[in-house]
């Protein structure tokens, strides 16, 4: 044994490596992170409309979201009833309108609070929405006139035409190629001396305006009743023209560019992209253009007709049509769109009591104050007052986890 | 030890612990680093596997129905409920092929252009060219195509085509200027960047040596890339057409929007038609039942395909990185046709173990002098030409956005304020709005999807490149590298399903759309990590680890702090393709008009913004905020761009130290 202290074993050192840069990566990784978090942070907090959070505090609930998703067709209307609605109550609506199939899925996929719509769901469609979110309400709230737009060089107008022509332009039979052929100067002389051949644009995509534009041809056309029928995405004929378009504005975009064309689409979107509209024959053999006048009588004599035949407010609408009115001078072309929601909104997507408040005080809005909004800037018209009157009372049918939703003016 | 006696000296055990208590720390944190990268790569790995089996979960009410008919049915019946993928599968393949029949030349020359023939200092603007090229959005190309392509097709191009005499059935029907065509073209001007890129990288890594020895011989240009380059590029070169290729498969959103959305096989070139993923954007979000397990089979179609590009891709690319080793060798084996000349046989013969192409070489230069320089001029003026055909329509993209979008884009308002209300019909002042929501929602979700991507990708790629070489390392590999090409609208339905299956209120939200963006970016990150890890130099980790530093520390601080700036810039270039992505945000995300209140509702982002100005949003005060919007978008592409291409000139490890 070595009688010296014993050696100190020296300390281990860890080598410094040291590079000029050497803590740059701890302080770009921070640096990273730092600005990740303000990205996130940026988004989850900032609201600069001015609304922080949804309250209840005494009166009605403020600063809650709505999601809806459905027809393109009121489109520009529920952009002005959001706007409006909004001001009165500082709810906000975010309504998608990416189609009314679109909204039916969403409403079965439980994505939204409500769903518009023009077309009848068919027996699949209300099945699987009943199963998902339980009985279902449907509230005409507006409605309008589907009006076929065309854009043929040179020629002023207006364009005449009868289902049976409608029918051969959308199967593109022969005959019905160039709009100079005999099926059309017979009842527009003034088409002789057109160059176009004829574009059948239609939608590619669900679509309720789909839904009554071949409610109509059905019908009124027996061959297109058994061939292609009546849906929101039929199986258009085959044929070299006529692009199916995504979307109403690729449709209108398509019609508009494209000499010859012709297509659907609502009053509203016509009228403020300048497309001329066809006056379409009616089951009085009278050629009727599409304005609200023509189409606000139209609607309202399909329900004078026969009111018994109106279903229930949680009824089932798929055969309910306002296409073909009885009138002389109705526009056959005509439609009311409706919302979709829950009778007990707690089943769907509406998340919490105050979502359900505020979904009936902005659907009671709709049906209120929302019907003065038509106006020539905006064509569309009212449902019939007795429906209007109907849906109201449907209102105070709604539910939220089987307790009464107070209602909020 | 201590004196006799004495217990152990406590600081002389203290002092032995010490180091033994340090070696078991890092034990545990190297343990815990690798099982952090571990557990990373091994979820990407689960996550592909959870992709594939969601999908074909959610397909099997279709395949139970239709069978192996659904193949080549050509209905799409929602009211008989019959479907059928003829039409897409045609369409897609159609489409493809037309993309590369433009691209493979274009593509080729312009790598060409700028590897071989440009002056120098020609070559990094043009490579920033080619990458600002690859990084457009397709949502922005599709609105070019829409507004100058399509109207260009419909009176210039189509008819021309329709009077070549003796093409009646490729050229026939109405010049609508939508349809199969005007979709091929567009194809094929977004992917030649892809090509040029992937082809000059192949074309560069050719040892100079041939080159200049074929030069030295006095070879023009031309005769030398031919002889001595492009033999061992090409397996380089076929792996990126069919890189390119798999880009024109997936894409979505330029498609989509030109192609006419007609459900018919094509039956000339210019018949609209549908592709797989226009089908899918165009119908997933409205179909439920058995049409949205009609899709999901559209969908399992098109990854098989997907996959087995990238694949065959891969593998080409493989083979290059082998031949390109093997160069000398396969230029030596490769026959001439024309024998050797006999007048250089005899001094330079192969006897000296000189290359046969050398001697051809000599004899030719003497026998057709002026040949060669017509040749090469013929060349070269093709190859230009090949510049000019790739480089117009990106002027013409951004001169149309500017054009369009540039005075909306100064009003300071255009950036604060929401998405405008509708206008009256005969209002003629229409309110513009802005896309301040847009542009909040793209950070939203680009905040989240960061969250999810980065991480995840930076853990997978140091897995890769530390700890992967074994089986389960190269099986991450091959499914990181697949994952790349997966088309980004299959990850969108992907990430809906799931969240629709345990989460479904916030199926539709911007937690779901950042989702599908994390998951773009976890490829595109972890391929980047683990190229950057793998170029540092050994001898820098084994420096490092001979000083003593721990296997975890060697790899956090040393090598990722030696290729920092390739990081950043493959963060950035993941963040670029994220924020342009469209078509996965469509099915997640949704739209909103509103700024983001959180994670859990829908979101506008600027992408989408501009999507559903083109296809449901019919205001036309919304196209020219979609102008602004597509503007903004592209100066966001061109300065990340800049940035990642400058970032990478401070590297501070080169491969020489």
């Amino acid at each position: 044994m070595s009688s010296a202290p014993p050696a100190t074993t020296p300390e281990p050192v860890t080598p410094k490596v040291r590079r000029r840069s050497d803590r740059s990566g701890l302080y770009a990784t921070v640096g990273a992170v730092v600005i990740v978090a303000i990205l996130v942070g940026v988004g989850y907090g900032t609201h600069w409309y001015g609304l922080t959070s949804s309250s209840s505090s005494g009166g009605c609930p403020t600063g809650t979201t709505l999601q809806g998703a459905g027809a393109a067709f009121p489109a520009a209307l529920v952009s002005q009833w959001v706007s409006g609605y909004t001001g009165d109550t500082g709810n906000l609506v975010n309504y998608a309108a990416s189609g009314a199939g679109e909204g039916i899925t969403d409403l079965t996929t439980k994505q939204v609070d409500f769903a518009l719509t023009d077309e009848g769901l068919n027996g699949t469609e209300s099945s699987a929405l009943a199963t998902a979110v339980g009985t279902v309400l449907t509230l005409p709230v507006t409605g309008g006139a589907v009006t076929l737009i065309y854009n043929i060089p040179g020629y002023p107008g207006p364009l005449n035409l009868t289902a049976a022509q409608i029918v051969g332009i959308y199967s593109g039979s022969t005959g019905y190629t160039a709009w100079d052929s005999t099926e059309f100067t017979v009842n527009n002389p003034g088409l002789v001396s057109s160059t176009a051949l004829v574009y059948a644009v239609h939608r590619g995509d669900q679509a309720g305006m789909s839904y009554v534009f071949t409610n109509y041809l059905s019908l009124d056309n027996t061959t297109w009743a058994t061939n292609i029928g009546t849906s929101i995405l039929p199986a258009w004929p085959i044929f070299a023209t006529g692009p199916g378009e995504s979307g109403n504005s690729a449709l209108i975009r398509e019609v508009a560019g494209q000499a010859g064309a012709i297509g659907y689409t609502d009053l509203y979107d016509a009228q403020s992209h300048k497309l001329p509209t066809a006056h379409v024959e009616n089951p009085h053999d009278q050629f009727i253009a599409p304005a609200v006048s023509s189409t606000t009588s139209a609607v309202n004599d399909i329900y004078a007709a026969d009111p018994s035949s109106f279903p229930a407010s949680d009824g089932n609408w798929a055969s309910v049509t306002f296409v073909n009115a009885p009138g002389t001078t109705d526009y056959p072309l005509a439609t009311i769109v409706y919302a979709m929601v829950p009778e007990n909104p707690g089943a769907g997507h509406t998340a919490s009591a105050i979502d359900a408040e505020v979904l009936v005080q902005w659907l009671h809005w709709t049906l209120t104050t929302g019907e003065s909004f038509n106006s020539t800037a905006f064509p569309y018209v009212n449902p019939p007052a007795a429906l209007v009157t109907e849906a109201l009372a449907a209102l105070s049918n709604m539910t939220y986890n089987k307790g009464t939703i107070p209602t909020c003016s | 030890m201590g004196e006799v006696g004495a217990g152990p000296d406590p600081r002389a055990a203290e002092e032995v612990s010490r180091p033994r208590q340090r070696a078991h720390l890092f034990r545990l944190l190297g343990g815990v680093f690798r099982g952090g990268a571990t557990t990373a790569a091994v979820g990407v790995l689960l996550l592909a596997a959870a992709l594939v089996v969601l999908l074909a979960t959610n397909a099997f009410a279709s395949i139970e129905r239709f069978g192996l008919g659904f193949l080549t049915s050509d209905q799409w019946d929602l009211g008989r409920n019959q479907f059928g993928a003829g039409p897409a599968i045609a369409g897609t393949l159609l489409t493809s092929a037309l993309a590369l029949v433009f691209a493979i030349p274009v593509g080729l020359g312009v790598a060409l252009f700028s590897s071989e023939i440009a002056p120098p200092r020609l070559r990094t603007p043009l490579a920033y060219f080619v990458d600002l090229g690859t990084a457009i959005p397709s949502i922005v190309y599709g609105f070019w195509a829409l507004q100058v392509l399509k109207p260009i097709m419909e009176t210039s191009v189509q008819p021309a085509l329709a009077h070549i005499p003796g093409t009646g059935f490729l050229f026939s029907g109405p010049p609508l200027g939508l349809g199969v065509l005007t979709a091929g073209t567009i194809l094929g001007i977004m992917i030649v960047p892809t090509i040029a890129a992937f082809s000059r990288e192949a074309l560069r890594s050719v040892s100079r040596q041939q080159r200049e020895a074929a030069l030295s011989l006095g070879a023009t240009r031309w005769e030398a890339t031919r002889m001595a380059v492009l033999g061992p590029a090409a397996p380089g070169i076929g792996g990126a057409i069919v890189l390119g290729l798999g880009r024109a498969i997936g894409e979505t959103i330029a498609v989509a929007l030109v192609i006419g959305g007609g459900y018919l096989v094509p039956t000339s070139l210019f018949s609209q038609g549908s592709t797989i993923p226009s089908t899918l954007v165009n119908g997933f979000t409205d179909s439920f039942g058995l049409e949205r397990s009609a899709l999901y089979e559209l969908c399992i179609i098109l990854l098989a395909i997907s996959l087995a590009i990238n694949l065959g891709a891969r593998l080409m690319l493989r083979e290059a990185g082998s031949s390109v080793r093997r160069g000398t060798e396969s230029t030596q084996r490769r026959r001439r046709a024309r024998p050797a000349g006999r007048i250089a046989a005899t001094s330079t013969g192969s006897g000296l173990g000189v290359p046969r192409w050398w001697s051809v070489l000599v004899a030719q230069q003497r026998a057709r002098r002026l040949r060669r320089k017509i040749v090469y001029g013929f060349v070269l003026v093709l190859v230009v030409g090949a510049v000019i055909v790739a480089a117009y329509p990106l002027a013409s993209l951004v001169r149309t956005a500017v054009e369009n979008g540039g005075t909306a884009v100064v009003h300071p308002s255009f950036y604060t304020s929401e998405p405008p209300t509708s206008c009256g019909v005969n209002q003629t002042v229409c309110p513009l709005g802005g896309i301040g929501p847009a542009i909040e929602g793209t950070f939203v979700l680009l905040g989240a999807a960061s969250l999810i991507g980065l991480p995840v990708g930076l853990l997978t790629g140091i897995f890769l490149s530390e700890y992967g070489r074994n089986r389960l390392g190269r099986t991450i590999e091959l499914t990181v590298d697949v994952l790349v090409g997966v088309p980004s609208i299959l990850l969108g339905v992907f990430v809906f399903a799931v969240f629709l299956q345990f989460d479904p209120l916030d199926a539709r939200t911007a937690l779901s759309g950042g989702a599908a963006l994390g998951m773009l970016m976890i490829p595109i990150v972890a391929k980047a990590t683990t190229t950057s890890l793998r170029t540092v130099p050994a001898a820098v980790r084994d420096s490092a680890l001979a000083l003593g530093f721990p296997r975890h520390r060697v790899t956090a601080r040393v090598v990722l702090g030696s290729c920092r700036s390739a990081l950043v810039t493959a963060n950035l270039v993941a963040l670029m393709r994220a924020g342009g992505e469209a078509a996965a945000v469509i099915v997640t995300a949704g739209t909103s008009q509103y700024w983001a209140e959180g994670l859990r509702t829908p979101t506008a982002a600027l992408a989408t913004f501009i999507y559903y100005a083109l296809t449901t949003n019919a205001s036309p005060n919304y196209t020219s905020d979609a102008w602004g919007a597509a503007l903004v978008l592209l100066l966001i592409m061109a300065v990340i761009s800049l940035l990642a291409r400058l970032a990478l000139r401070t590297d501070s490890v080169s491969a020489s130290e």
